[in-house]
């Protein structure tokens, strides 16, 4: 056919010399930004993780592994080729005295001498090194920490054929098939300030401790703990999340803001697992959590219900580091703990 | 002496009665020819409305059928909306793209209309042409701000096109063949005097020349797999009957479309582990997969209109205008995927789904309209009217998915393991059928009133209102959108103008920020979704140099509420959520400086043409929040745009012309978002169950044997596995090599008794700059870089018209 029509010819030699495709270059100062992931919780000491990053083309390699191999593979290339022990790290408390944080081999992070107190102000500074450029990420700590009060339980044991069936629960995966559970539904108080928007995640841990069968760590005595929680409250609400995420459920998010409730005292109705072994407690803590890490966590929990399509926006990952990457978030909380 | 033929036609129009001028003013010089008036030895250039010094109209040009023309574009195309592009104010999508975005609105905020009637998606070939014929346009008229009242429901810019009407006396036409299209157009009388007519097609065959030549030279052919097969053609027709000189009735008809039908690609991937040593025993397996893909893209617009003309008296005319138009968008997508497993402890796994995915975007609008002028005044030209318009918007999605699996567990070899498996046979079938999506309705009357008031010599002013009512989804938004324009001329050169006006529009179109696979769907406004508006203030400062030099210098500030983007990792092709749960509805603005120095008359004429502009966008209201609420830069942010053409008419001889032009445009590089940065995050404490992996389940669980590990606060810092995450900063903040480009066009005319032919050679883009349309990533070796894909590189193109 193209014998036909010398005009491909013309074409195909006038577009030979002008190659169609090129390589985009990457910005390539991002590569000498720091990546800090660090955290303050009240009344301890902060902690910081400091690494580099990569551009994509290092990243994508990965890809290439199955998904163990990707998680065991990736997390050993982090801990030996990013993660940095040697930075000079400070952290400075309210505009005034800065404390120099030391590298904890077995955290893996460094530690600040310094306890951080609720309202504290608090900045970390991470100098520049040998290919990588300074970075400061500051925080300030929530000058409160949400009261749980009023605290009601119910216990429904060996219900798993009613579960199942979804008479009470949303997602009955949420709970493990073995006929040893129950479900608890648990209600409490807690108390917005009003004014400036406060954002919170809650936690809702059912724990337990049993002497371990051969099975497990030859007969020694074993704790178990589970996350995971539901509750149908309008707050949880996350439209975003269209898909559950392990036994997560879709549309529900712990991490919220008080938009809805600003300044009221508000009352929550969450559903757990209680596990029937006799040392079983449930510990449920109202975190009051800095901006950027509501937004931080939000954008995890989206990010880890995305697919892979080439339609799909892209997902940004939140954070507040200035010439670099990651979060500084900080967190007060009290723990109320139900023991049964 | 050309200053002296301008004033000579300017005195033979005064002359005439005001009717006559009313239609050299539009162009039609047919209706010259009929009284006797011929003026063929006189060629009247430029503008047929004039937005210059004299006009109070700022942010305005007027674009002429021989500008269209004379402006090279992709294949010798001529091209309205890319002509466009090389004005202040206007650029591209990406390079090469006809799509235009106007002072950092979107590109849903750009009105075009055919005769008054709307045009939803202007373009073809995947946008690389416009879906306008120049062979029909007989004046577009461009507005970019300062809009009159008479013009509404978008943002950023209205591009009128005025179809020309057939001739009413003699049988004219055009053939053209080019590289990339064949058109023809025709007109003249059906019956003499009284109804003429107007056909014009054009018919693409991009595949068959650009197919061939493109896959060889590409270095990954899969890449242009979206391009090699798209085609389209399209139709435009007018007829209009004048049943006196004061009424006249047309019909105005335009059907395009576009077919992209992708070759299914197949790939087989098949390799064993089994029997080798020296993989553990535990990990040998043998696999087979095989997937299959195909992807079909199509479109269609319609429009339709019948409008009626009336001049009552010297004083008063009605335009009345009855239109339906329509717009069907589809993306198919099939996919076959198969796989069969064998390993130590697994000797039959035997997997099948197969899936059709429709995405469907449909709008059908229906308008009634009624403008009417009234000259009752010298100083003042009042115009009012009434539009009500009834939209349905279809966004859908249909999504058929099954699949099969069917595996045996048993004992085919556990001589070596320690455990035996529990033989087990399990066949398990899934389906999914899933439609999502129904018409919503807009329904909206709006009605404008404006005056053309010439206060003094030396001020005017156009000011007006108008006021619109919208429906949509049972809850009801007013529009109050107050438009003024005045303008000062301290002398016959020099004007000083400045203008505010609000708009109001009542459907968005979703654009996808993926810079590797951009998309985007027409939605309408809901009950969640509220009215987009704009504010937009202007000045201007033009100047009429010696040499018919049109300078013109303007600013703008435009803010915007009610602007929708998509959700971060969100998508049309969602099929678990409705579409308004996946949008955020933010803010935006918009500012930038624009210079236009244009020379419309004589032998050699072109303009320059530079913006420096800035498109912002802040999502921060509950629920809607992008970008941690911080303001980001909108994907149609481009700080440069510079764009120079000048073209020169040599006249050879009295039957031989030649027109050479030469252009060279420059943009900063369209911006996007793209997760360039490859990093470990950590998440706060949370044990979890992750669900099944093989055949147990699993939970993440502490298993520490000090239950006091269990009741510190996460630890006091960020723990547990670091999660691989790619990500970027900020929204857009991907920004694409800049791009320019070379384009110099040759036409040489013969007249002759049988019309005139044109011959054109087109080069575009002549120092091969790499301009980069969108980006994939692909290898460069055994380096995985991103890669920009660059379908407009040096391109020769040829075409041959012949007029009679």
């Amino acid at each position: 056919m193209t014998k036909k029509f010398p005009l491909y010819y013309i074409l195909g030699a006038l577009m030979l010399l002008a190659s169609c495709e090129t390589t985009v270059p990457l910005d390539s100062s991002i590569d000498t930004e720091y990546t800090i992931y660090a955290l303050a919780v009240a009344g301890q000491p902060v902690k910081a993780h400091i690494s580099h990053k990569l551009s994509i083309s290092m990243g994508v390699a990965f890809d290439h592994l199955d998904l163990d191999a990707f998680t065991k593979q990736s997390t050993d290339f982090y801990k030996k080729s990013l993660l940095i022990d040697d930075a000079s790290v400070g952290l400075t408390v309210n505009g005034g005295l800065t404390y120099e944080m030391a590298y904890d081999t077995t955290l893996c992070c460094y530690t600040s001498s310094y306890t951080a107190q609720p309202g504290d102000e608090l900045r970390i500074d991470v100098a520049p090194q040998v290919g990588c450029k300074a970075a400061s990420t500051v925080t300030q700590v929530p000058t409160f920490a949400a009261e749980v009060s009023k605290v009601a339980y119910d216990v429904y044991f060996d219900q798993i054929a009613t579960m199942a069936d979804r008479k009470w629960e949303h997602n009955w995966r949420d709970y493990d098939a073995y006929g040893a559970d129950s479900l608890m539904i648990i209600s409490f108080d807690f108390q917005d300030p009003p004014g400036e928007r406060n954002y919170y995640r809650l936690k809702v841990r059912s724990c337990n401790n049993f002497k371990a069968t051969s099975h497990y760590q030859g007969g020694d005595s074993v704790s178990t703990a589970c996350d995971v929680f539901f509750s149908s409250d309008p707050l949880f609400y996350d439209s975003r999340l269209v898909k559950g995420y392990g036994s997560w459920s879709p549309y529900f998010s712990n991490v919220f803001d008080d938009h809805s409730i600003d300044g009221k005292s508000y009352r929550l109705t969450v559903r757990s697992r209680k596990r029937l072994e006799p040392d079983t407690f449930t510990i449920i803590e109202m975190q009051s959590i800095s901006e950027s890490l509501f937004y931080y966590l939000k954008s995890i929990q989206l990010y880890r219900i995305s697919t892979d399509d080439v339609y799909s926006n892209p997902i940004a990952i939140d954070g507040n580091v200035d010439d670099g990457w990651g979060v500084f978030g900080a967190l007060n909380t009290r723990t109320y703990i139900i023991h049964r | 002496m050309r200053q002296l033929a301008l004033r000579f036609i300017v005195m033979v129009l005064a002359m005439l009665p005001t009717h006559i001028v009313q239609a050299a003013e539009r162009g039609d010089s047919t209706s010259l020819l009929n009284r006797g008036v011929k003026l063929d030895s006189i060629v009247v250039y430029g503008a047929h409305t004039d937005f210059g010094v004299t006009s109070v109209q700022m942010s305005a040009i007027t674009l002429s059928k021989s500008q269209i023309q004379s402006v090279p574009v992709f294949m010798g195309e001529p091209d309205v909306l890319k002509t466009l592009q090389k004005f202040p104010g206007v650029q591209s999508s990406n390079d090469g793209a006809a799509g235009i975005f106007v002072r950092g609105g979107d590109y849903d905020q750009n009105y075009i209309t055919l005769d008054g009637s709307a045009l939803y998606n202007a373009e073809h070939l995947k946008g690389y042409v416009s879906a306008i014929n120049p062979d029909v346009v007989q004046s577009i008229n461009f507005y970019r701000g300062g809009f009159p009242a008479r013009y509404g429901s978008r943002l950023s810019s209205v591009v009128d096109v005025g179809i020309k009407t057939g001739d009413f006396h003699n049988y004219h036409g055009l053939l053209s063949v080019g590289t990339l299209s064949a058109r023809a157009q025709i007109e003249g009388p059906i019956f003499k005097g009284k109804t003429s007519f107007n056909l014009a097609g054009r018919v693409s065959y991009f595949g068959l020349i650009a197919r061939p030549v493109l896959k060889k030279f590409y270095d990954k052919p899969d890449a242009l797999q979206p391009y090699e097969n798209m085609r389209y053609y399209d139709i435009n027709a007018k007829v209009v009957h004048q049943f006196n000189d004061r009424h006249r009735l047309s019909g105005v008809f335009y059907y395009g479309k576009d077919v992209d039908d992708n070759t299914p690609s197949s790939s087989t991937n098949e390799y064993s582990t089994l029997g080798d040593e020296s993989v553990p025993f535990d990990q040998q397996s043998a696999h087979k997969e095989k997937r299959q893909s195909a992807m079909s893209n199509n479109w269609h617009n319609l429009v339709s209109s019948l409008y009626w003309t009336a001049r009552f008296n010297d004083k008063i005319w009605l335009n009345t205008n009855l239109s339906f138009s329509q717009y069907k968008y589809r993306l198919t997508y099939e996919n076959t995927y198969l796989n069969d497993v064998k390993d130590n402890f697994r000797p039959y796994y035997h997997y099948e789904e197969s899936s059709v995915m429709r995405y469907n975007n449909d709008i059908s609008d229906l308008a009634l309209t009624a403008d009417a002028k009234f000259s009752l005044h010298p100083r003042h030209l009042l115009r009012g009217g009434i539009k009500l318009s009834t939209q349905r918007l279809t966004p859908a999605t249909i999504v058929d998915k099954d699949s099969y699996l069917s595996q045996f567990n048993g004992p085919l070899n556990y001589s070596k393991t320690e455990q035996m498996p529990i033989p087990l046979y399990l066949e398990d079938g899934d389906s999914l059928h899933y439609k999502s999506g129904k018409g919503n309705d807009v329904n909206s009357i709006a009605l404008y009133i404006e005056d053309d008031y010439d206060i003094s010599t030396h001020f005017k002013a156009n000011y007006g209102v108008r006021i619109a009512a919208y429906g949509a989804s049972g809850k009801g938004y007013f529009s109050f959108e107050p438009r003024v324009s005045i303008s000062y001329m301290p002398s016959d050169r020099t004007a000083i103008k400045a203008s505010y006006t609000r708009m109001a529009q009542g459907i968005h179109r979703l654009m996808s920020g993926n810079l590797v696979m951009p998309s985007d769907i027409w939605v309408p406004i809901t009950n969640k979704i509220p009215l987009m508006t704009s504010d937009m203030w202007g000045c201007a400062f033009n100047y009429k140099m010696p040499g018919d030099i049109n300078v013109a210098i303007e600013g703008y500030y435009k803010t915007i509420k009610n602007v929708l983007e998509y959700q971060n990792g969100a998508s049309f092709t969602m099929s678990e959520t409705r579409w308004q749960d996946i949008v955020a509805v933010g803010d935006g603005r918009a500012f930038g400086a624009e210079l236009l120095v244009e020379r419309r008359f004589g032998n050699t004429t072109g303009w320059l043409s530079y913006t420096w502009s800035k498109s912002l966008r802040k999502f921060d209201r509950e629920g809607n929040v992008l970008n941690s609420g911080k303001e980001f830069y909108s994907a149609a942010d481009r700080r440069n745009n510079f764009s120079l053409n000048i073209t020169h008419h040599f006249t050879l001889s009295r039957k031989v012309g030649l027109d050479l032009t030469g252009s060279w445009s420059y943009q900063t590089g369209r911006r996007g978002t793209i997760p360039y940065a490859y990093l470990f995050g950590y998440n706060l404490r949370e044990y979890e169950y992750l669900g099944q992996h093989g055949f147990e389940q699993y939970w993440d669980v502490y298993a520490g044997k000090d239950i006091s590990g269990l009741l510190t606060t996460d630890f006091g810092s960020f723990t547990g596995s670091p999660l691989p995450i790619y990500s970027f900063k900020t929204r857009n903040d991907f920004v694409l090599p800049s791009t320019h480009h070379l384009d110099i066009q040759c036409v040489v005319s013969l007249k002759s008794r049988l019309g005139e032919s044109s011959f054109g050679l087109s080069l575009y883009n002549v120092y091969n700059r790499k301009n980069v349309s969108n980006i994939y990533v692909g290898h460069e070796g055994s380096k995985i870089v991103l890669k920009g894909l660059c379908p407009f590189p040096f391109m020769p193109s040829l075409f041959v018209s012949h007029k009679f």
